[in-house]
């Protein structure tokens, strides 16, 4: 058995085909495929302008405030605002979103491959209402336990700090543990037993056995936590507020306010946007086929 | 002490079956593995939920405490016994009423989202050259952050010199909306927003499901004569009535807890009017007016915060269930 018949989520894009059934193209479908362009290119118009207005407006100059769609002259001033201001610097709020997101995210797949690769693999009596409860916690909507958390962690005294958003993704999550227990089963036994005759205890096994099997898996699951953090605002809006660090999704919420007495706030909003959005575009683009499988399993934290 | 028969008899089994065991498993390190393996696995297991215990659980549990206290600020030292004092003011909290209300509205934005993906995800899964590019450009609203959309919409519903406004004035509108004022428009901006961002999970999730229709039904249909409409209805539609039901949970899920659109655009509208959430709070939505309360000890602070959030799951379990009583009759499994 290879890795590549452990797939679990179907890629969406190689399914059309599967569908279409041989006929004769009569005038009808000719009608339809005309009409069919005419809708998709409306539905790419509609996705792609809101990009090309921020675009065109953060390029704008000081005191147009009506938008154009090809600004007749440019200014990028808005750009070197943001990228150089002491108050709100996009470039801050990068490096400050890479560390609050990434070794927590890290940590955390890390920590879920291990729980899931004793669901998968490892036999052992709590098992079942183990799994069972970690899946139930996965129906509890994020936003009912925002208040809850929000007294716990003032408790800790965490709450004016970004522990709250580093510490509870380090012991992974319950759709992580999912998504790679479904993954892990796919592997071979066998392997796991090689690696004991050898002589390798159980977090050996997964360390040098299971995750180099596992790598697709770990790097979509890694690309969705990444991009769950990157855009979470709710968390940096209760915790963050009023600390020196500030992520970049939050910085966004907050530029027009730093700026609103200058006439081209508009701008400086929109090249933050620009900004904030090229890696996470950039990185969709690259790895366009790890999030639909990804998100097609489980979907994007919202 | 004389042992009877049955007693003797059940140690006898209890011998025979551990020289079974040891004969199964004939070595002592076999063993110890076996115990080793229930130990690692335990562990390695109990790392997720012990999180979820930590950062879930317990305080879900403080919280309870709170709900039936009052307190100075977030101080938990000051908590003292008001016995259902804060839930006379949470069941009287009219704005958190309305804001459900207004939540409603906003998963109205999913279900025309979800309308979409079905519709862009049909004419998908016909052959289309450059099918594959199209797909990939929709989902790209959904990787977006909601500030980065919500700068986005902004510009567009300005309502001077916004493209909408722009667009209405030039098809001869003669008094376009005032997006930002009108607390008539207000909500509606934020539904047009979400929907914007909905569809790309949609297309693809319908996609997947189009995929797996079994082409040969189709050819069944064809020979019987049944025209495309008729193939959609009698085929198409019940084989992916499951991952539609599915997508209309989402939906209601995510609609009923929108907050990131609804703060960040009241935040940015924030220049043009004087409510908190939008003009006269038409843009609270319910999850918003639960991080209001909890800034503002005189709307009960943190203890009312607390049980609006658990009304807040309440509503959102009873409308799930609603909807899965609805999905029977329109849901089929048998495909």
């Amino acid at each position: 058995m290879t890795i590549e018949e452990t797939k679990i989520a179907q890629p969406a894009g190689a399914a059309p085909q599967k569908v279409h059934n041989r006929v004769k193209e009569d005038k009808g479908s000719v009608a339809f495929k005309i009409v069919a362009y005419v809708l998709l290119i409306l539905g790419l118009f509609l996705v792609l302008v809101p990009f090309w207005v921020i675009i065109s407006t953060s390029f704008q100059e000081r005191n147009v405030l009506e938008f154009t769609w090809w600004p007749e002259r440019t200014a990028a001033d808005a750009y070197e605002l943001v990228l150089t201001s002491e108050r709100s610097n996009i470039l801050m709020g990068f490096v400050n979103t890479l560390w609050i997101v990434v070794p927590s995210m890290l940590v955390g797949l890390f920590v879920s491959g291990l729980a899931s690769f004793a669901y998968a693999k490892l036999r052992f009596r709590a098992k079942k209402w183990m799994f069972a409860v970690t899946i139930a916690t996965m129906s509890i909507p994020g936003t009912v336990l925002m208040m809850p958390s929000y007294l716990w962690y003032n408790i800790l005294g965490w709450a004016q700090g970004p522990l709250p958003l580093i510490i509870p993704g380090c012991f992974g999550g319950a759709a992580t543990v999912f998504f790679f227990t479904q993954y892990f089963s796919g592997i071979p036994q066998s392997l796991l037993e090689a690696g004991q005759i050898d002589g390798m205890g159980f977090f050996r096994c997964y360390v040098t056995i299971m995750i180099p099997l596992a790598v697709p898996a770990f790097v979509g699951q890694g690309i969705l936590a990444f991009v769950g953090g990157y855009n979470d605002y709710m968390g940096p809006l209760l915790y963050l507020n009023g600390s020196e660090i500030k992520t970049l999704a939050f910085m966004l919420a907050e530029l027009q306010s730093y700026y609103g007495a200058m006439k081209n706030s508009d701008a400086v909003s929109c090249a933050g946007a620009v900004i904030a959005l090229i890696p996470i575009i950039a990185i969709y683009f690259v790895g366009h086929k790890f999030f639909v499988d990804g998100v097609s399993a489980g979907g994007l934290k919202d | 002490m004389q042992r009877s028969p049955a007693v003797t008899g059940e140690a006898a089994v209890r011998e025979e079956e551990e020289r079974t065991l040891s004969s199964l498993q004939p070595s002592r390190k076999k063993r110890r593995t076996v115990r080793k393996e229930e130990v690692c696995g335990t562990v390695f297991a109990a790392i997720p939920l012990l999180g979820f215990l930590l950062f879930s659980a317990v305080p879900v549990c403080i919280a309870v405490v709170t709900m039936f206290c009052d307190m100075n600020g977030m101080n938990i030292a000051t908590l003292h016994w008001n016995s259902f004092a804060n839930f006379a003011k949470a069941f009287t909290d009219l704005p958190f009423w309305k804001s459900f209300l207004v939540s409603l509205e906003m998963t109205l934005s999913h279900i025309v989202g979800l309308v979409i993906s079905i519709i862009i995800a049909a004419v998908l899964s016909q052959k289309i050259k450059g099918g594959k590019l199209f797909t990939i450009f929709f989902f790209i609203p959904y990787v977006c952050s909601s500030a980065a959309i919500s700068i986005m919409w902004v510009q567009i519903f300005k309502p001077t010199g916004g493209i909408i406004n722009s667009l209405l004035s030039s098809l001869g509108v003669a008094n376009p909306p005032d997006w930002f004022r009108d607390s008539k428009w207000f909500p509606w901006m934020l539904v047009i927003t979400i929907a914007w961002k909905a569809p790309g999970y949609g297309i693809l999730m319908v996609q997947a499901a189009l995929a797996n229709v079994n082409p040969a039904l189709y050819e069944a249909a064809k020979l019987d004569g049944a025209s495309r409409f008729r193939q959609f209805m009698s085929i198409t539609f019940p084989a992916i009535s499951p991952t539609l039901y599915f997508l209309l949970s989402m939906g209601l899920l995510n609609g009923l807890q929108t907050f990131d659109i609804a703060q960040i655009f009241a935040q940015k509208t924030s220049g043009y009017v004087t409510g908190a959430a939008g003009p006269g709070d038409a843009g609270l939505t319910t999850v918003f007016h639960i991080y209001n309360t909890m800034n503002n000890p005189g709307a009960g602070g943190m203890p009312v915060a607390s049980i609006l959030s658990l009304l807040l799951f309440v509503a959102i379990t009873l409308v799930l269930a609603l909807n899965k009583r609805i999905s029977k009759l329109w849901v089929s499994y048998d495909y």
